[in-house]
């Protein structure tokens, strides 16, 4: 399983979106279309805690790292490269 | 002061008409400009037909369109009716339905739903969208106007002869018999508190106040219009900003924010995630909360970060707007335990009563009770609803009105202040929003396989409750069927997070399904 395989699967289940998984694209953007609110956001970051065990300081926290499934792989990728 | 929301609106357009009155992001609206679209809007939806009194839907996402939407809807004499623009369309169709909602003022960012909302059993005729740089096909039987037919209309207020009685707007909240029930308020009773509200707090032009709460929630009755009562800018709080800690500490700090109001788990998460370091936020100097408990580590921690700032907790049900508040002292030594709701607004009056509707000593238990011109004019086309809950007031408190009823237990402690204590019945808050878990059970309930079912509320520290359903199915349904199932009818924050199938649930002798039993027992799947 791809990692945005992992991240669309834990975006499904701790954000109640309510279209199918495939419409959640990879560029979709959360923030606009109100996948996630503010208590979302600290759910999904501890499942992604989790799932990848990785620990996500609040400072990076930003729409740049988590506005879409995209950013978020990309974060999660750059987070465990340096790991 | 003026006796019409609206009048507001004219008084600071002419005092100021450069004054910037909403700020979206990158877009701005000066009061003169408000004015002067608003009119236009409301000699356009007088010219389709809407009279004094008719209530007209607002549908879009929040921005500076919505304000021209529902100050045209009042200049028009109607009464908007926010709807929730996440809601499920089935939800939407039943309140304009409920309503007799013809008109609706919307955003073109809206279009793909209209045709759901008008097939769930909306009497709409004609949409007017105040947005739109396209074509937008009209659902079957309804027009749609686009926003260039505005210009063709005077941008001087319209002829409209209104009374403080007049209803200036519904809010839609959760019913426990399973659907939404519309709260009326006059004129009259949202300048109660926004008259009121704007002089305790100093709302003056050179604030600027902050928008967080969705225009379907009561908050932003002060956001708006004490704002404009004022003359002050309202800032609407953009998505990114209600989603990470971190960016509303930007946005505040940014756009010079003077006066925050919202639900306590924003600021809870801010404090948690904000990165705050005792600093920030030179210009602000008022934060108000609402519609939840704040926490009182997380209230505390902010007040100490923020020594500079005031808060109060402000208090009431959408039936009575805010009708009490308290002001947390600053002085750490001084702040008490459990936050009080506190004490009356001015020209409110609270009590407790018992369950005979005798009022009860400081001290004593009660259900919490409001008299005076912010209570509502009741719950629409529900006369029923209404009978129940807005009463005759004891003879103590008689001649300004009927008596609320809160279903909210509170006691009067020795400063004065009351406490809330919990709820009679049913109801709950979530994210600040009220739930009635009966609402949920019905949603529930409508699922084929579902053969029993009951919603609980799960304590939490951030949210106030997290929602669980306990239920019984005879097939295979699993936590995703249900959870998309709920969705078509109810909005996010009232559909469940957490699911237990059961193979029974455990029942009372009276056959009443035994709810603490059922909390403390296990689950069987």
């Amino acid at each position: 399983m791809t990692t945005t395989t992992q991240i669309r699967d834990l975006v499904v289940r701790h954000t109640q979106w309510t279209g199918s998984p495939d419409e959640l694209t990879d560029d979709l953007s959360l923030i606009e279309r109100q996948v996630i609110d503010s208590l979302d956001l600290l759910t999904l970051i501890s499942a992604l805690e989790e799932e990848f065990d990785l620990e996500i300081p609040d400072v990076d926290l930003v729409p740049d790292n988590f506005s879409s499934i995209g950013q978020i792989a990309a974060y999660v990728n750059s987070r465990q490269g340096t790991a | 002061m003026s006796g019409l929301v609206h009048q507001l609106l004219e008084a600071a357009a002419h005092a100021d008409p450069e004054q910037t009155a909403v700020v979206d992001g990158g877009r701005e609206l000066r009061y003169g400009e408000l004015e002067r679209r608003s009119n236009q809007l409301a000699h356009l939806l007088r010219d389709l037909g809407v009279k004094t009194g008719d209530r007209v839907g607002l549908y879009l996402e929040k921005s500076l369109d919505s304000l021209v939407g529902i100050y045209g809807i009042l200049k028009a004499g109607g009464a908007y009716v926010p709807f929730d623009p996440q809601a499920p369309t089935a939800r939407l169709g039943y309140i304009a339905r409920n309503a007799d909602i013809r008109c609706l003022v919307t955003g073109a960012e809206k279009a793909t739903e209209w045709n759901g909302v008008k097939e769930a059993g909306a009497p709409l005729q004609a949409l007017v969208v105040l947005n739109a740089v396209q074509a937008l096909e009209a659902p079957a039987g309804t027009q749609v106007v686009a926003p260039e037919a505005l210009v063709a209309y005077a941008d001087s207020p319209p002829q409209v002869q209104l009374s403080d009685s007049e209803l200036a707007y519904i809010l839609y909240t959760s019913g426990s018999t399973g659907e939404p029930k519309g709260v009326m308020l006059s004129h009259r009773n949202a300048l109660a508190f926004v008259d009121w509200a704007a002089e305790e707090f100093e709302v003056r032009a050179s604030d600027r106040v902050s928008s967080h709460a969705p225009l379907h929630f009561d908050l932003s009755v002060f956001d708006l219009f004490a704002a404009a009562r004022g003359g002050a800018t309202t800032v609407l709080v953009p998505g990114a900003a209600s989603v990470f800690p971190q960016e509303l500490a930007r946005f505040i700090e940014a756009n010079a924010i003077t006066v925050w109001y919202s639900v306590p788990s924003i600021l809870s998460l801010l404090v948690l995630r904000g990165g705050l370091r005792g600093s920030e936020f030179p210009r602000l100097r008022t934060i108000l909360f609402a519609g939840e408990v704040f926490p009182e580590k997380y209230l505390f921690r902010l007040m100490d970060l923020l020594p500079h700032v005031r808060f109060c907790n402000l208090y009431g049900p959408t039936e009575t707007n805010v009708c009490t508040w308290y002001e947390v002292p600053r002085d750490p030594a001084e702040r008490p335990e459990t936050t009080p709701i506190g004490k009356a607004i001015m020209d409110v009056q609270v009590f407790t009563v018992d369950d005979d509707g005798g009022v009860v000593d400081d001290g004593e238990v009660g259900e919490l009770c409001v008299v005076g011109p912010t209570v509502m004019q009741g719950y629409w086309g529900d006369a029923e609803r209404t009978m129940q809950r807005l009463v005759p007031a004891p003879p103590e408190f008689a001649g300004n009105g009927p008596m609320y009823r809160t279903g909210d237990l509170c006691k009067r402690g020795p400063t004065g202040d009351f406490v809330f204590l919990g709820r009679r019945d049913a109801q709950i808050k979530s994210r600040g929003y009220r739930i009635e878990l009966g609402e949920i059970e019905s949603a529930l309930y409508a699922h084929p396989s579902v053969v029993e079912c009951a919603v609980a509320a799960i304590p939490d520290e951030l949210v106030t409750n997290r929602i669980k359903a306990y239920v019984v199915v005879r097939d295979e349904t699993d936590e995703a069927d249900l959870v998309g199932f709920c969705q078509q009818s109810l909005p996010k924050y009232m559909v469940p997070e957490l699911f237990d199938f059961r193979a029974e649930l455990p029942k009372s002798s009276t056959g009443k399904i035994a709810r603490t039993a059922l909390e403390q027992s296990q689950g069987d799947r």
